[in-house]
């Protein structure tokens, strides 16, 4: 079975969206159990090394791989005949089911009180509604869709006063509807404005990487480089920026997310995705164990993103409730930063022997949840 | 179409295999791109009761020879004209008559093998057109985004229509045209070539066919263009609706953020 | 619920008397029912045993073969504009074959295109016959010659003026013999106009020839079928007489006076046969005179046709027909070539004119044998083949100057007496051109007129 689905999916996404997997495993076991990476943590960990660098690429990769999976989702079924009034229900239907899901794994995993915090999943789960409109309108819509949330972001976070819903690089709200509704648009870990930009750049994106058969996809190319040149132009006309706009110091950061950042990162995921897809999906033939891992991987990522927070998360609540009675007590202090790096490697290895397992029929997974409750 | 013909190198005589030694033979190009030849053959003069006996056998020599380039191998067409002969095929034709009715019968067969090598071109570009227009049809009645890629096959296609079309037209008046009167040798054999290889039909099915071509690719166009015009419309009020929605969105965070205490 | 029969006089069906079952009579009730809104009740009169009158296909005794006895060839005005005549026979389901023949046999020799006629006669015979050809089309167009019914009064003029323009005399000879069977009469009695469209119907450009396939008496036979007229054959009309409220009686041989009147009566017949009805009183017998006298220009045919155990002249005729130089000129039809595998030949000749009417007072036998002696020799010898032979003769059956010199309205052709007798009309080949499209051109006005009048 899983040579079967190898041979319909394409090796590149599942390593892409698998490396996102493994940066965000590490970067979270090393954030949540040592502390900040943005700190000097030893002779391996920090901004200042540069192999850590793409540590911020992880969550922008796998939302812009979202986008371009639903695409080529889309296209098959379309291509099979399927009515494109079924394909909607089954995508609104995954979307709410995204956006409940990630409710309830902000109150099981974080705290309840982190229940409108929202994260990826809940960002996805919209992403998936909005990707069904952008399905059904001309594809200058998405653009200009997009262009207005990479755009409006600086403005909105300058309107709601950004600044004032995060303390210690936490997102911090009050339980008002007010503050909800400004997380969910400009405030939270992944608002709308403009996380929303990457799920719909890939669905984009998705027919120029990938529709070209076995040519250059020169226009992809082209339109990534375009992106990133944008990205180091906007970085560079920084000075030129109104102050009242700027919520943060650095030119590329994640939190927020600077315009800079969410342009390169859809312009590296555009030019990453393209050349891989060059390289190694015309030449797979078959795929050899690191790609079966891979592709395992990426199909269970949303039950291996609950796995991983459960992994590394709860024990520390436990741990911290059950030595001092307070679940924070370990919090961003329970070992050194190459301790918890040796447990995330750790991890990923038996994520790794796991994830083959999940394939097999009847085994329960969040992604057979998903499909059990969404599809017809 | 021919626009010249030339002789053989050796020039003026060749011997052809079967045919009398006196017999010339000319090669000119063809509108597919092929090579027409014609074989001038003088009937010699004989007693009368041998007449009909030397006949028979220089037709079945000049049949032996057309059929030997013929497609396929099929028969040719022989056709008897007031005291002259004429085989004929696709490739190959041989004129049989009077020394000084040859130069005349030449003329007739050059010009009716040339337009027959233009609609039978046409025949077959057509046949191969109609291959596709069952499949094509669908898109003269509706056209999607999926169907967008298609957009330059389906103009290509239309263009190709147009062309047949085209050569249509210019080939039908030649076709049509009435044969000159008082009538003339020339004229007579091409009438009777045109009759015999119905020509006139066979245009006729062929202009029917381009038509529908034609009707196909241009309803096809039609609904390309207002998908596109469509689609340009939707886009618009779409952006219109994104930009409303901005502005609520801005005006609903301002708002909430100057009510925020 | 069952019709009750009129009992006032404006619910009495009007009553039309056609007189002639050739093709103009049928060709009148044919139109008549297609064109009037309420029924009518027709009676059709023909005196002979049979319809069709100068359209006639019979049989050989020995051998169960079909020859045109009467008209042979129907005109296609296709090339120029409609045709009624077309339409109608592909209305009637028939099949046609095109009847096509160029050769002219002049001294024994067939002549069958310019090449030809150089070879034959000369160059300078050549050169004679293209400027008479020229010339022809120069004087009558396409368009004129399908509306030769408004000819131009440049060719109201004997033909004789026409060909005495020819100064070659082999040439002149030419034409002579091409056209005399088809103008039925001499060129100094007919119009430029008429001899014109003789010559140029031979021009694909401005008419092409076609028959029936299976006989042209397939034609009257559809008709026949399809109208609704009381036919009484056998029946000769006598007289024609008025009586009150302007009706017509119609007295026949047969049964003598009918008990209704006749709203109105069309005259279907040829001239000479018109002639021989009895119009009583004053005005319209005179009335019926000047008509008479004013078309009255008869010219003859006459056929001979001949049947053979087998087509021996097969590959040395092109085409349903020729023309020999024979008896002024005269055609000679390949019947045969009509089928596309004959076990039988069949020759036919048509004489025209005078040589018809000289020829029509000889004895069957002596036609027969002047007939087979005007085969040119390389056609081969008709005498051993030959197994039957029929003569009809056509004396004055068509017109030598249809129209007359001077052509009268068409209401007025059709009407001899328009003011005192206007429910009687006349429907003739006559009064047009002498063709089958002809008769359908005049019996469609008088239907028209009438299905107005009474429909």
């Amino acid at each position: 079975m899983t040579g079967r689905r190898a041979a319909t999916r394409l090796a590149s996404i599942d390593l892409l969206r698998t490396v996102a997997i493994i940066i965000m495993t590490l970067v979270h076991f090393v954030e949540n159990l040592a502390g900040s990476y943005d700190v000097e943590n030893g002779p391996f960990i920090g901004a200042n090394r540069y192999w850590w660098m793409p540590t911020g690429f992880a969550a922008p990769l796998f939302t812009f791989l979202s986008g371009v999976s639903y695409r080529l989702w889309a296209d098959a079924q379309a291509s099979r005949g399927r009515d494109t009034e079924e394909l909607s229900k089954i995508t609104i239907r995954r979307g709410l089911f995204l956006i409940l899901f990630g409710f309830l794994f902000n109150v099981l995993v974080w705290m309840p009180e982190d229940v409108f915090n929202w994260d990826i999943l809940t960002l996805i789960g919209t992403a998936m509604l909005a990707l069904n409109v952008a399905r059904r309108t001309p594809p200058a819509v998405t653009v200009v869709a997009c262009g207005l949330l990479v755009g409006l972001a600086p403005v909105l976070r300058a309107v709601t006063d950004y600044r004032a819903f995060w303390a210690d690089g936490f997102f911090d709200y009050d339980f008002t509807v007010s503050d909800v509704v400004t997380g969910f648009l400009a405030t939270g870990y992944f608002p709308v404005f403009p996380w929303l930009a990457l799920p719909l750049a890939g669905f984009l994106a998705a027919p120029l990487i990938y529709g070209g058969g076995d040519r250059t996809p020169r226009a992809a190319l082209t339109a990534g480089g375009l992106l990133l040149a944008t990205a180091i132009g906007v970085m560079l006309a920084r000075p030129l920026v109104p102050a009242r706009l700027i919520t943060h110091d650095r030119l590329w950061a994640m939190f927020p997310p600077t315009t800079g950042y969410v342009l390169g990162t859809i312009g590296g995921g555009i030019v990453l995705a393209t050349i891989l897809h060059w390289t190694l999906d015309a030449r797979t033939d078959g795929r050899g164990p690191l790609l079966r891992i891979a592709g395992a991987m990426s199909r269970h990522s949303l039950t291996l993103y609950v796995l991983h927070h459960v992994a590394h998360v709860w024990p520390l609540w436990i741990a911290g409730f059950v030595i001092s009675g307070d679940p924070d007590a370990f919090w961003q202090v329970a070992t050194p930063a190459s301790t918890a790096l040796a447990w995330a490697v750790a991890f990923l290895f038996l994520v790794a022997w796991l994830a083959e397992r999940l394939d097999r029929p009847g085994t329960p997974s969040a992604e057979s949840l998903l499909r059990w409750l969404c599809e017809p | 179409m021919i626009t010249s013909h030339q002789q053989l190198a050796d020039a003026g005589t060749i011997p052809v295999s079967g045919l009398p030694p006196d017999t010339t033979v000319e090669r000119m190009p063809l509108a597919d791109g092929g090579v027409f030849e014609v074989a001038l053959v003088a009937i010699p003069a004989v007693e009368a009761a041998e007449h009909d006996s030397v006949i028979a056998e220089l037709v079945g020599r000049a049949s032996s020879w057309v059929t030997a380039a013929a497609p396929g191998g099929d028969p040719p067409l022989v056709t008897p004209l007031y005291g002259t002969h004429v085989v004929w095929s696709p490739r190959r034709a041989a004129a049989l008559g009077p020394a000084d009715r040859l130069a005349t019968m030449r003329a007739a067969i050059v010009d009716f093998a040339d337009r027959e090598a233009e609609l039978r071109d046409i025949e077959r570009r057509i046949t191969v057109a109609l291959e596709h227009v069952d499949d094509d049809a669908l898109l003269a009645f509706e056209f999607d985004e999926q169907s967008l890629p298609r957009r330059r096959e389906l103009a290509s296609r239309f263009r190709d229509a147009i062309s047949l079309r085209r050569r249509l037209a210019v080939l039908a008046p030649a076709v049509h045209r009435p044969a000159p009167q008082p009538p003339t040798l020339a004229g007579q054999l091409g009438e009777r070539l045109r009759d015999r290889k119905r020509v006139v039909e066979r245009l006729d099915h062929a202009v029917e066919q381009a038509d529908l071509l034609e009707r196909v690719y241009s309803s096809c166009g039609d609904r390309v263009a207002e998908f596109i015009s469509s689609r340009r419309h939707l886009t618009l009020e779409w952006v219109i609706i994104l930009l409303l929605a901005a502005e609520v969105v801005l005006i609903t965070l301002d708002l909430l953020a100057s009510h925020t205490p | 619920m069952k019709m009750s029969l009129p009992s006032t006089e404006s619910d009495r069906l009007p009553r039309i008397a056609i007189v002639g079952g050739g093709p103009g009579g049928l060709l009148a009730d044919f139109f008549l029912q297609r064109m009037s809104n309420r029924p009518l009740r027709t009676t059709l009169f023909e005196a002979s045993g049979r319809l069709g009158g100068k359209v006639l296909t019979p049989s050989f005794t020995t051998a169960p073969v079909r020859y045109e006895a009467g008209a042979a060839e129907l005109y296609d005005y296709t090339p120029v504009g409609e045709d009624p005549l077309r339409d109608l026979v592909a209305e009637l389901g028939l099949s046609t074959t095109p009847l096509g023949g160029a050769t002219v046999v002049v001294d024994g020799d067939a002549i069958a295109n310019l090449d030809d006629l150089a070879d034959s006669l000369g160059g300078d015979a050549r050169c004679a016959v293209e400027a008479f050809d020229l010339r022809a089309r120069g004087m009558m167009t396409p368009r004129e010659f399908y509306a030769s019914d408004e000819a131009a009064l440049a060719v109201l003029q004997p033909f004789t003026g026409v060909l005495d323009r020819i100064r070659h005399p082999a040439a002149r000879r030419y034409v002579e013999a091409m056209i005399h069977s088809d103008l039925a009469t001499e060129p100094d009695l007919t119009s430029a106009s008429y001899g014109l469209q003789n010559y140029l119907m031979n021009d694909p450009a401005y008419m092409r020839l076609y028959c029936i396939a299976g006989g042209n008496e397939q034609l009257i036979d559809a008709l026949a079928t399809r109208i609704a007229a009381d036919i009484q054959l056998g029946t000769r009309v006598a007289e024609i007489c008025t009586v009150d409220g302007g009706r017509f009686d119609v007295i026949t041989d047969h049964d003598g006076h009918r008990d209704e009147p006749f709203d109105a009566v069309v005259v279907a017949l040829p001239l000479q046969h018109l002639a021989a009805v009895r119009f009583a009183g004053d005005d319209l017998a005179a009335a019926i005179r000047r008509h008479v006298v004013r078309f009255d220009h008869p010219a003859h045919y006459l056929r001979v046709t001949a049947l053979f155990d087998e087509p021996f002249w097969r590959g040395r005729i092109d085409g349903g027909y020729l023309m020999l130089d024979a008896f002024g000129g005269c055609c000679l039809y390949d019947e045969s070539a009509r089928e596309p595998e004959p076990r039988h030949g069949v020759l036919g000749w048509l004489l025209g004119g005078a040589a018809a009417e000289e020829w029509a007072a000889r004895d069957d036998d002596a036609l027969v044998a002047a007939m087979l002696d005007s085969l040119p020799a390389w056609l081969g010898d008709a005498r051993p083949h030959l197994q039957e032979a029929r003569v009809h003769r056509w004396t004055g059956a068509v017109s030598a100057l249809p129209g007359g010199w001077r052509s009268p309205g068409i209401d007025r052709r059709h009407q001899p007496d328009p003011a005192g007798h206007p429910h009687l009309l006349v429907v003739g080949d006559y009064l047009y051109d002498s063709t089958l499209n002809g008769v359908l051109d005049s019996a469609e006005h008088v239907a028209g007129w009438l299905a107005a009048e009474f429909g």
